[in-house]
């Protein structure tokens, strides 16, 4: 008896020291090149030192030599998953500065790229959340059907991930006859697959263990540290752009901008996962 | 707030500052002096209530840099932009903002990194992407005979 | 076995190991067996730094599906993986860290430059301070295949040519030049 005793006496006192790992810049789950000094104790993150410029190619210096539609070219290479917006971006800032009004058109074309574009990055977001967490079959069910959003770009304007579709004053082409009708198909299919999707990742016992009530991020630190987009929006902090500063067609669009208090890793999840359901509203518009 | 009731208190706030209407959100001209109080007073006065700094940015102009902040209030919504000039273009160095708002802190290392702008009491200044023997690339006047061509 | 001259090569194909060309039927045969087995499990190391990186996963995934080659299996670790497929911008920042996980692979190990960045800089050629204009300054490579990004389908074929190549080496069955320095 006394063994025992001793013996869990001795645990109490065991601690263990801290220790520093170094993650990346290549590793499977930095997805892109990042590296993170991290201080652990255990299971414990007491400290990350984050490492950047991997991939920094700096292109605000080749921007100097350029003029603006060999700029639009550079764009969507800074966030590969965004690229028409990117674009987007430049295009809308060009405009202002010359006064520039774009027909209504290309403002809806340019919204509609938009939301495809973002539904194809939440895709992506969604299948390599569910792989890094050893789920690989969403690996599988969110590239196949980003694929037939691909297929729509590519249509639309020969290229699969870098679009450069905008222009200042316009966009380079008109859609394709089938856009509509390929649009409206994939909205269609896409919704009946989501609730499936859904329930596939979002009821996992390992994945609610591993995201609920981790990584909290307050309202006040989200806004100090200026995040912003669906982490941001998950911790209660309203920064929708689409919302506060509209631009293209979205003052006509009639959607919800969807917040969230909680702030953890799984509310953000959550919270993804109904901005899909929410770019189809847009979409059908 | 709209932008000219904006105008007007701003006014009335900071009598040091430089404060003009700008062509889509109003502009603050502040001294290099007095930019660490100006922004404890545009942060925590209640009718203003600036908290959120969206974009932090270095400009290379002739005499000097320019360091731009745009600011929005998440409560009121409204944005302002507040400039503060360096008083040397060569060895820059203003007040850091970072403990106002912590954002700041990155933002600050990168003008450091590409336009070599010190920051005063900046906790952790270091280059953020490239490492320490470079240049600074973003000055007009930096030169790289070998992988920029000269137009 | 064995090649008659240089003319039964293809525009693509690899003259230059004609002249290495020789040896006995079982050596050749046993030089057959390895390269088959090379050639049909080539695990690639996960190593994307930019937008070619997503459509390297967009080749892995269902559509094009790159375990029909046998290179499905893409390895986190440099130690388990034959070659690296160079997807994206290598920078000065980055360079060290490309040669060093290069070092670290087992011979035999390939390499596959994918996207203009990885050839050339691409994008990033004229007036940019921080790229490396082609991985090929910092390591040898094997294969490349242009585009920006490469469709999925050119890099399923860059991948068929890497095993074309792995498919004509010699190790057993290797004659030494004349003249060729000995090791
Ligand atoms: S080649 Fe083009 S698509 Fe590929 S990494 Fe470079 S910029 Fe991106």
């Amino acid at each position: 008896m006394s063994e025992t005793k001793e013996i869990i006496i001795s645990t109490d006192k065991i601690h263990t020291d801290q220790y520093l790992v170094n993650m990346g810049p290549q590793h499977p789950s930095t997805h892109g090149v990042l590296r993170l000094l991290v201080r652990l104790e255990g299971e414990i993150v007491h400290h990350i030192q984050p490492h950047v410029g991997y991939i920094h190619s700096g292109i605000e210096k080749m921007c100097e030599a350029l003029s603006y539609p060999q700029i639009i070219h550079l764009t969507d290479r800074m966030d590969y998953l965004s690229a028409h917006m990117n674009n987007e971006a430049v295009c809308l800032c060009v405009e202002n500065a010359l006064q520039v009004e774009v027909p209504e058109r290309v403002k809806y074309i340019r919204t509609i790229m938009d939301e495809l574009t973002r539904l194809q990055s939440h895709q992506l977001w969604w299948c390599v959340m569910g792989m890094d967490l050893g789920a690989l079959t969403t690996f599988f069910y969110g590239l196949r059907d980003r694929e037939h959003i691909l297929d729509i770009f590519e249509e639309t304007c020969g290229a699969r991930m870098t679009l450069n579709y905008s222009l200042p004053g316009g966009v380079m082409f008109d859609i394709h006859p089938n856009f509509q009708k390929r649009v409206k198909d994939f909205i269609k299919e896409f919704r009946k697959k989501l609730p499936e999707y859904d329930q596939l990742l979002t009821g996992n016992v390992i994945f609610q263990e591993r995201t609920n009530d981790i990584g909290y991020l307050s309202l006040e630190d989200a806004i100090a540290w200026g995040v912003t987009g669906p982490s941001g929006r998950a911790s209660g902090f309203s920064c929708d752009v689409r919302k506060h500063q509209p631009y293209s067609a979205y003052p006509l669009v009639d959607f919800q901008e969807k917040l969230d208090t909680k702030g953890d890793s799984f509310t953000r999840y959550r919270l993804r996962m109904r901005r899909c359901k929410n770019h189809f509203a847009s979409l059908n518009n | 707030m709209t932008n000219e009731e904006l105008l007007a208190c701003l006014t009335g706030e900071f009598s040091k500052a430089e404060v003009k209407p700008g062509k889509q959100y109003v502009e603050i001209m502040v001294n290099a002096a007095d930019l660490h109080e100006t922004s404890v007073q545009l942060k925590n006065t209640p009718a203003l209530s600036f908290d959120y700094l969206f974009c932090l940015s270095g400009v290379d102009f002739p005499e000097s840099m320019q360091i731009v902040y745009h600011l929005e209030s998440t409560h009121h919504r409204h944005i302002v932009v507040m400039k503060v000039n360096t008083a040397d273009r060569l060895d820059p160095k203003v007040d850091t903002v970072s403990d106002v708002w912590q954002t700041a802190k990155y933002h600050e290392r990168e003008v450091y990194d590409l336009l070599g702008v010190k920051f005063n009491n900046h906790t952790d200044l270091r280059r953020l992407f490239l490492d320490d023997t470079w240049g600074f690339p973003l000055r007009k006047d930096y030169k790289d005979e070998v992988r920029i061509v000269e137009r | 076995m064995g090649v008659k001259s240089k003319k039964e090569f293809e525009a693509n194909d690899f003259p230059i190991l004609a002249e290495y060309e020789g040896g006995s039927i079982i050596l050749a045969k046993l030089d057959d067996l390895l390269n088959w087995s090379r050639s049909n499990s080539l695990w690639p190391l996960t190593f994307g730094t930019r937008c070619c990186a997503i459509e390297f996963m967009a080749v892995g995934a269902s559509r094009h599906d790159m375990a029909r080659f046998g290179m499905e299996v893409a390895r986190a670790t440099p130690r388990q993986a034959d070659m690296i497929i160079i997807s994206g911008t290598i920078n000065y920042k980055m360079a060290p860290v490309l040669k060093r996980l290069y070092d670290q692979i087992a011979d035999p190990k390939y390499v596959i430059a994918m996207g203009s960045c990885a050839i050339s800089g691409g994008p990033f050629f004229y007036n940019s301070y921080a790229v490396v204009r082609g991985a090929d300054h910092v390591i040898p490579v094997d294969v490349y295949v242009p585009g920006c990004p490469p469709r999925p389908e050119a890099l399923l074929f860059g991948m068929m040519q890497l095993q074309k190549k792995i498919r004509r080496e010699r190790y057993f069955s290797r004659k030494q030049k004349k003249n060729a320095p000995q090791p």
